[in-house]
């Protein structure tokens, strides 16, 4: 019985042997616990007793990347995050492409909680031309779109290496003509959707919603600041109801006409020298001139409201097939 | 709150993928445990699993103050196929996040389902949670009910069950109920007599302010026409003023009748939480 025993304990010790070396050639090797280092799992064992080759290090990092897209996909935005940056401390042991999967990954992360910066700073260091390149590239500018530099989003799509007739070519023209439409540059528009096709479905309805927003933009004429002033003087509130406010002249007039009222009414009673005139009539003086000066203003005001809708209009189109192209 | 409740005895058997994320949140390392938690509901099909996981991971974040992450995490606990005991721990750890997130009507609903799928047992277990959850929602009967069952139930000892019995009969004394401040009211009676809505809601200094803005914008416009002659001065700085103050009031009267409202519920309410706290731990 005792000989069994020992024979047992043989067989399993061999037994044990051969899945630490079958284990060590399928590199299906677990990272030992750092913590719970008392515990004697099997999967620590092999860990303690087994190094971990390079190569199995990168099958770890391919699931843990897996492992964050989960994450992602499932919304655990700070566990993502977290994992992310864990493993984007391993620059030894990954392989180029883990490497640019880590960065895209967390240039995504990134970009989502628009920390832009950030963002461009991870998406530029993927270096891989494959699968990933391309749309790390477009999430790149877009970035720089969102920071207001247009030249460094514009020499990153021409950049850009695309098949002729291609989603990403037709793509990038898209983005290179919302980027036009951002500058006012109506003729660099115009250059650009002449190679339109319209034939991809993934952003051919925001292709169309960028003409409208063209022709919002290019039909838009501001009013004349001289003539709200004007109007303004002749009747406090007209101006501004000429730049193209509703609500708020009559609020002017709510203020004003009363104040000139008061004023003239002191004027008739008291007479123009008197203090009463003096504060009465400056103080309408004050109301009356601001006024004016303000509808001259409001023209400006009109316009950059307008201007800021509409850039926060091609903003979402540029970003929506982005996402519906790169990240499905 | 969250050494009140702290789910002693829940936690059924665990398989070995349970050991590193354990010995992590052991060691005080939330951040890297509650990944870990969410690796084993990433890596196993089996629910059970993924529920002890989300639960565990919810036990985490609840540690790191985050409330409302711990709600969101439990929400997507599904419950096809758990067992009783697994089912009332999701349950009221949901209940329990939705509470310290201050979303009352979730806790509320969680107690519901225990009350309403689960053993007397479990519904006994999550009874004072549900009467401060109910005590929130201002459903101060159902939570007196519910606590008057739980005591009948759980406590053996018939004088400790009689003196918890009348001590619930007194804190629920509906004549204690605080009287709520209805804004929409408040707004209506300071439309109509300016400083009425702030005397509604119990401010007198604030109404009798007010009325002597009031007052003072009327006073001015009766100088200006009938001392003075100004009339035209006298009615646009009178009305000014009154028309300034008038719209300030009402908009103030609305604010205060949700502060006194706010106020008396938290007069109400914090007592009750002490109370029912001590309680829930007599057997």
């Amino acid at each position: 019985m005792h000989r069994f025993k020992q024979f047992s304990t043989l067989f399993l010790a061999c037994v044990f042997c051969a899945i630490t070396v079958a284990q060590t050639d399928s590199t299906a090797v677990s990272f030992s616990n750092p913590i719970d280092s008392t515990t004697d799992s099997v999967e620590q064992i092999v860990a303690i007793q087994i190094p971990d080759s390079k190569e199995s290090t990168r099958i770890k990092i391919s699931e843990e990347l897996n492992f964050a897209l989960y994450l992602i996909t499932n919304e655990q935005y700070d566990n993502a995050s977290y994992l992310l940056n864990d493993l984007s401390q391993l620059k030894d042991d990954v392989s180029q492409i883990q490497a640019d999967s880590i960065h895209y990954l967390s240039g995504w992360l990134k970009y989502f909680s628009q920390d832009f910066y950030g963002a461009i700073d991870d998406f530029s260091k993927i270096e891989s031309n494959e699968k990933i390149g391309t749309p790390a590239k477009f999430y790149e500018s877009i970035c720089y779109v969102h920071s207001n530099e247009y030249d460094a989003a514009k020499t990153i799509l021409q950049a850009l290496k695309c098949d002729t007739a291609s989603l990403e070519e037709e793509f990038r023209n898209f983005q290179l003509a919302s980027i036009a439409l951002l500058e006012r540059d109506y003729n660099g528009y115009d250059s650009i959707i002449a190679n339109y096709s319209y034939k991809f479905f993934q952003f051919s309805s925001e292709q169309k919603g960028m003409e409208l927003y063209y022709n919002d933009l290019v039909s838009y004429k501001r009013k004349s600041p001289l003539i709200a002033g004007f109007l303004s003087a002749l009747f406090p509130g007209l101006g501004k109801l000429y730049a193209g406010y509703r609500g708020m002249p009559f609020g002017t007039m709510y203020l004003t006409l009363p104040l000139a009222a008061v004023a003239i009414e002191v004027a008739l009673i008291a007479g123009i020298l008197s203090p009463p005139f003096l504060v009465f009539g400056s103080l309408f003086g004050i109301f009356y001139i601001g006024n004016i000066w303000g509808s001259a203003v409001s023209v400006y005001a009109i316009e950059k409201e307008l201007y800021a809708e509409i850039d926060h209009n091609i903003l979402f189109d540029m970003h929506i097939p982005l996402r519906r192209i790169f990240w499905q | 709150m969250i050494c009140i409740f702290p789910f002693a005895g829940f936690s059924g058997n665990k398989s070995p993928e349970f050991f590193k994320a354990d010995s992590l949140q052991s060691a005080g390392q939330l951040e890297l445990a509650s990944l870990e938690y969410e690796r084993i509901c990433y890596g196993t099909f089996d629910n059970y699993v993924r529920t002890q996981a989300l639960n565990e991971k919810a036990k985490c974040l609840l540690l790191s103050n985050k409330a409302d992450a711990a709600e969101a995490n439990m929400l997507r606990v599904n419950y096809f196929g758990l067992s009783d005991s697994l089912v009332f721990e999701s349950r009221y750890r949901t209940a329990y996040c939705s509470y310290l997130a201050k979303d009352f009507e979730q806790a509320v609903s969680q107690c519901f389902m225990i009350d309403q799928f689960l053993p007397i047992d479990y519904q006994m277990q999550s009874a004072v949670l549900h009467a401060l959850a109910l005590n929130e929602t201002r459903e101060w009967d159902k939570a007196k009910l519910k606590l008057s069952a739980w005591a009948e139930y759980s406590i053996h000892n018939e004088l400790k069950r009689d003196s918890v019995l009348s001590e619930i009969d007194a804190m629920y004394d509906p004549k204690q109920y605080p009287k709520f401040k209805d804004p929409n009211r408040a707004n209506s009676l300071s439309t109509f007599v300016p400083g009425l809505g702030q005397l509604y809601s119990g401010y007198i200094f604030d109404a009798a302010f007010t009325t002597i803005l009031m007052a003072t914008g009327l006073g001015v416009a009766a100088v200006g026409i009938f001392v003075v002659k100004y009339y035209v001065t006298g009615i646009v700085l009178g009305y000014g003023i009154y028309q300034r103050f008038y719209m300030a009031g009402i908009k103030r009267s609305e604010y205060l009748a949700n502060k006194r409202t706010y106020l008396s519920l938290r007069k109400f309410n914090d007592p009750l939480i002490e109370t029912l706290t001590r309680l829930s731990s007599i057997e």
